[in-house]
């Protein structure tokens, strides 16, 4: 079952260094410092952690903790 | 014609009686000329700091545009000869990496090598359609048929210079390709044995790097990166049980170098940590030639045995162990 903090603890362990508690639920991960590179192995590791294959038309707007939540949600 | 006409090398053995053959030498031939990479970066609005910490190169080596395939590859084959004493006469087979083959292809590369280096007539030489696994392919390829035929003395030669390709205004691959050529000498009397090999390909993303209809690389990085990270884990997780050992017997981990991030990224997944290198950010993601290039320029004296994986085009993966021959 997704939820904001399984997603969080998924961010901060792929990304390193970065505090993902401070990440707002609609801050655009670009812009909190998650780059290109970051957020492919964000929705790799969302992927094996969800059982879940996120193509690639749907991976770029998959880019704030809500949104990836909702998609979640709603597979 | 009678069999006793025929004049067999001194060194021939009877089919498949050869000794092992392995890895005696490795020389690097990379152009002296480099694009400074934050400055391109800057051309293609890229951010400083992520080709620092992430693409990792910050200098691509560029052949001279009159240079050829070929010609990095014979420029690498006369540094063996000149840094480990190799005279050519004694070369049974060269084989020759490389999917930017010079002209169309025809005849194969390696035979114009054979020409510009003027190789005896009994060296067979032939051409491998690899990229980023293809020394690892390569080396088993090369080391079973030399002991199947008895031969004594081989070269492995990468030479894939993608600046023959790349489109200068792709930000996604413009930034991490390097030219380059490696010559490995395979013989009798080794520096490293070839252990424990796995190979494979995941065919369904061949299409994730390609040629588009302009001739230049085109690259899925996505499907590249999600392919690298969850196929050579598992590669490797095959290997060592192959080799029966573990990653705490390995003293090294030599992984195609395709960026800063997939080989930190791979570390980590596989548990490696400090002892998976990254090594090319003076010179660029040299395809075939990246990991040949660690081994002979990033490889102690103190490591015995080596864990060596090339992943990418195909896309493909090659994976072995190494280990230092006791003389």
């Amino acid at each position: 079952m997704p939820t904001s903090s399984k997603l969080r603890a998924i961010i901060e362990q792929t990304v390193a260094g970065f505090n993902a508690s401070a990440l707002q639920n609609d801050q655009v991960f670009r812009d909190a410092g998650i780059d290109s590179l970051d957020h492919l192995n964000i929705l790799l590791a969302v992927e094996e952690q969800f059982g879940v294959e996120i193509p690639d038309e749907d991976s770029k707007s998959l880019n704030t903790l809500n949104a990836l939540l909702t998609y979640l949600e709603a597979r | 014609m009678t069999a006793s006409n025929v004049e067999l090398p001194a060194h021939y053995q009877p089919f498949g009686r050869a000794a092992q053959v392995g890895i005696r030498a490795v020389s690097v031939y990379r152009p002296a000329a480099t694009i400074d990479n934050l400055a391109l970066g800057a051309e293609l609005e890229a951010d400083s700091a992520f080709i620092v910490d992430k693409i990792g190169m910050l200098a691509l080596a560029r052949k001279d545009p009159a240079e050829d395939t070929s010609d990095l590859a014979v420029a690498a084959v006369k540094k063996l000869a000149v840094e480990h004493d190799l005279a050519f006469e004694k070369l049974d087979c060269l084989v020759l990496v490389t999917q930017n083959p010079d002209r169309a292809g025809l005849p194969h590369t390696s035979a114009i090598v054979h020409k510009k280096l003027g190789l005896p007539p009994r060296c067979a030489v032939f051409d491998m359609g690899l990229g980023c696994s293809g020394y690892v392919q390569g080396l088993s390829v090369t080391q079973a048929w030399m002991s199947a035929q008895g031969f004594a003395h081989g070269l492995l030669v990468t030479a894939d210079p993608y600046s023959k390709i790349i489109d200068p205004a792709d930000r996604d691959t413009a930034l991490l390709f390097g030219d380059g050529a490696t010559a490995t000498w395979i013989t009798y009397d080794c520096e490293w044995h070839l252990g424990a090999t796995e190979f494979g390909t995941q065919s369904n993303q061949c299409d994730a790097l390609t040629r588009d209809a302009n001739g230049h690389l085109k690259m899925n990085g996505r499907a590249v990166f999600n392919f690298a990270a969850t196929q050579v884990p598992a590669s490797i997780e095959r290997l060592l049980a192959k080799a029966k050992c573990s990653l705490d017997d390995i003293d090294l981990v030599l992984l195609h170098q395709g960026s800063r991030y997939i080989v930190e990224t791979l570390a980590k997944r596989i548990g490696a940590n400090e002892r998976a290198i990254f090594a090319a950010g003076a010179y660029g993601n040299t395809v075939s030639s990246s990991i040949p290039m660690l081994l002979a320029e990033n490889t102690p004296a103190s490591a015995k045995r080596l864990l060596l994986c090339g992943f990418g085009v195909g896309l493909s993966w090659a994976s072995c162990i190494l280990d230092r021959a006791t003389r």
